[in-house]
């Protein structure tokens, strides 16, 4: 039953700007880039993996994270469980410099 | 005195504004001008030029606006604030402009990114449709309510170890839904049947997942080359009151210095351009104003005798500046350059270096002759708080050598504090 609700943090230097922002090819556009958690409350359908397609522009540090927590389409999409990270949370892989890093695009695997 | 409340106001409208408003220049000479702008806000004090500034500008998706204003004290800047000390020199312009942002993505991410989301939205309308097919082949068994349920939610999480794994994982399912064998052939039966719609389903998402992790051989880019553009227009006054010196032929004071306020205008379209860590802007610009700043000063004291007192000697005294020379106004075309280069100096750390030109051209050579100012400037940038903290400036106010033959006379070395009081940068 990976129906699942998305909870991502984003921190962003200022001189960096968030170009775009898509999980399983869903717009987001998050109103604080300073780090504190967002909650929206679509559901997505995703399985083992979470699709991210992220693009910046301009320069400076940047650092995503990403939770899913299931959801029961046989119980009115209660919440199943606490927050599973990406397995990818926290690496090098999710923060780096604009200048020399400005894209994150690709299939996440998420610890279950 | 008018042009005090007119400074007031706009440091206290400024001040108020603040904090809603995003936007100033990233270099700035000794003037306080720069063609390079940027999403942000700030209060800028220019020490040597006992000049306060402060930028406002704004933006909405990709439309940019702001206003700047500046007001300059003669007398030093302690007395900024102090009555009647901050002329002559205020200045206010608007903004008005559009904002590029321009990604430069190979094609293999592109195709990547497009595909997987096309397996994103299968896979999203695949989930729904695969919890409906379960739970309608289990509700048309014979089987108890109660094993028909678990077993619903034990064939419905299968599916978590991903949608390529599913057909394997329901193959693999053994049922704790019941002990009953009867029962049990029954869940076999309707889950062989869940199989076979799950791999007719499954087809065409393996075609786009297949071809998806082709492209992924390829070599793709983990930097887009990417350029922020701002294109503006601006337009605004420049205010000068001053005391005007008309010459020892007259032999009364107040007929001798006269106070004058000029008001001049300008316009100008600029393009400011950021790629990686740099920054480099163009404005060219049409102005009409008066020779002020060519004219010479001279500090006088003033004293006058009031004679209402007969019980010894009561003086006033006014110490002032005045301002003599041929007073007029002229027109002139300027073309202004700035550039930026930003230094790493520690993560998110930044010294801006860079040149800057500013190129007047005379329509009318009585008043003022043709100049080249040329300088250089230093920025100190917090790039995580996105503020702009300070910087130095040397500059040649003519280094064509037109008006001052004398280069080192010509130059200028200035510092500026900055209070960005908003972020910079962010453009949405």
């Amino acid at each position: 039953m990976p129906y699942v609700r998305l909870k991502y943090q984003i921190k962003l230097d200022a001189t960096v700007n968030l170009f775009k922002l898509k999980f399983q090819s869903i717009p987001f556009f998050p109103k604080d880039l300073k780090g504190n958690d967002i909650l929206p409350q679509d559901i997505l359908y995703v399985t083992d993996t979470l699709l991210i397609n992220m693009t910046l522009a301009q320069f400076g540090q940047w650092k995503l994270n990403v939770w899913v927590m299931q959801l029961d389409p046989n119980d009115e999409y209660s919440p199943v469980g606490g927050w599973k990270p990406l397995v990818d949370n926290d690496t090098a892989k999710f923060t780096n410099d604009a200048n020399i890093q400005n894209n994150l695009n690709g299939n996440f695997q998420i610890l279950w | 005195m008018r042009m005090r409340i007119l400074f007031l106001f706009f440091f206290v409208v400024g001040s108020l504004q603040v904090i809603a408003v995003r936007a100033q220049i990233i270099n700035q000479d000794a003037s306080g001008k720069s063609s390079i702008i940027t999403p942000g806000s700030a209060i800028n004090i220019n020490i040597t030029e006992s000049q306060i500034q402060a930028s406002h500008f704004g933006s909405y998706k990709s439309l940019i606006w702001g206003i700047d204003m500046t007001g300059k004290n003669s007398s030093g800047i302690a007395s900024l604030f102090d009555e009647g000390k901050f002329t002559p020199g205020a200045s206010l312009s608007l903004l008005i402009g559009r904002t590029f942002v321009k990604i430069k993505s190979d094609g293999t991410d592109e195709r990547i990114s497009n595909l997987q989301s096309k397996l994103a939205d299968a896979q999203n309308q695949f989930g729904g449709k695969y919890y409906v097919e379960v739970k309608k082949q289990f509700n048309a068994s014979s089987l108890h309510p109660t094993v028909r349920q678990k077993a619903i939610k034990e064939v419905s999480d299968l599916d978590k170890k991903g949608l390529p794994n599913l057909p394997r994982s329901l193959s693999d399912y053994k049922t704790t839904a019941t002990a009953d064998s009867n029962e049990v052939k029954v869940i076999n039966i309707v889950v062989k049947n869940i199989i076979k719609y799950v791999n007719d389903e499954l087809l065409s998402l393996e075609m786009i997942e297949s071809y998806i992790e082709q492209l992924k051989n390829s070599p793709t880019a983990s930097f887009f080359k990417n350029k922020t553009t701002h294109l503006y227009a601006r337009g605004g006054a420049v205010a000068n009151q001053f005391s005007y010196d008309m010459g020892n032929t007259f032999r009364n004071y107040s007929a001798r210095f006269i106070d004058t306020l000029s008001v001049a205008s300008f316009f100008e379209l600029g393009v400011s351009h950021q790629f990686r860590k740099n920054f480099v802007g163009f404005n060219l610009g049409f102005s009409n104003l008066s020779n002020m700043d060519r004219l010479t000063s001279a500090d006088y004291s003033y004293s006058y005798q009031d004679t209402s007192v007969n019980s010894g000697k009561l003086t006033k005294t006014k110490n002032f500046t005045a301002y003599s020379g041929k007073y007029g106004f002229y027109k002139k075309l300027y073309l202004n350059a700035d550039f930026q280069h930003l230094f790493t100096i520690a993560t998110s750390k930044y010294i801006g270096i860079g040149p800057y030109a500013r190129m007047n051209l005379t329509l009318d050579d009585d008043l003022v002759d043709d100049n080249l100012t040329f300088g250089i400037s230093f920025n100190y940038l917090d790039g995580q708080a996105g503020k702009l903290l300070g910087g130095l400036y040397l500059q040649s106010s003519d280094i064509s050598g037109q008006t001052q033959p004398n280069f080192k006379k010509s130059l200028q070395f200035g510092l500026i504090a900055k209070f960005s009081l908003s972020n910079l940068f962010i453009t949405k």
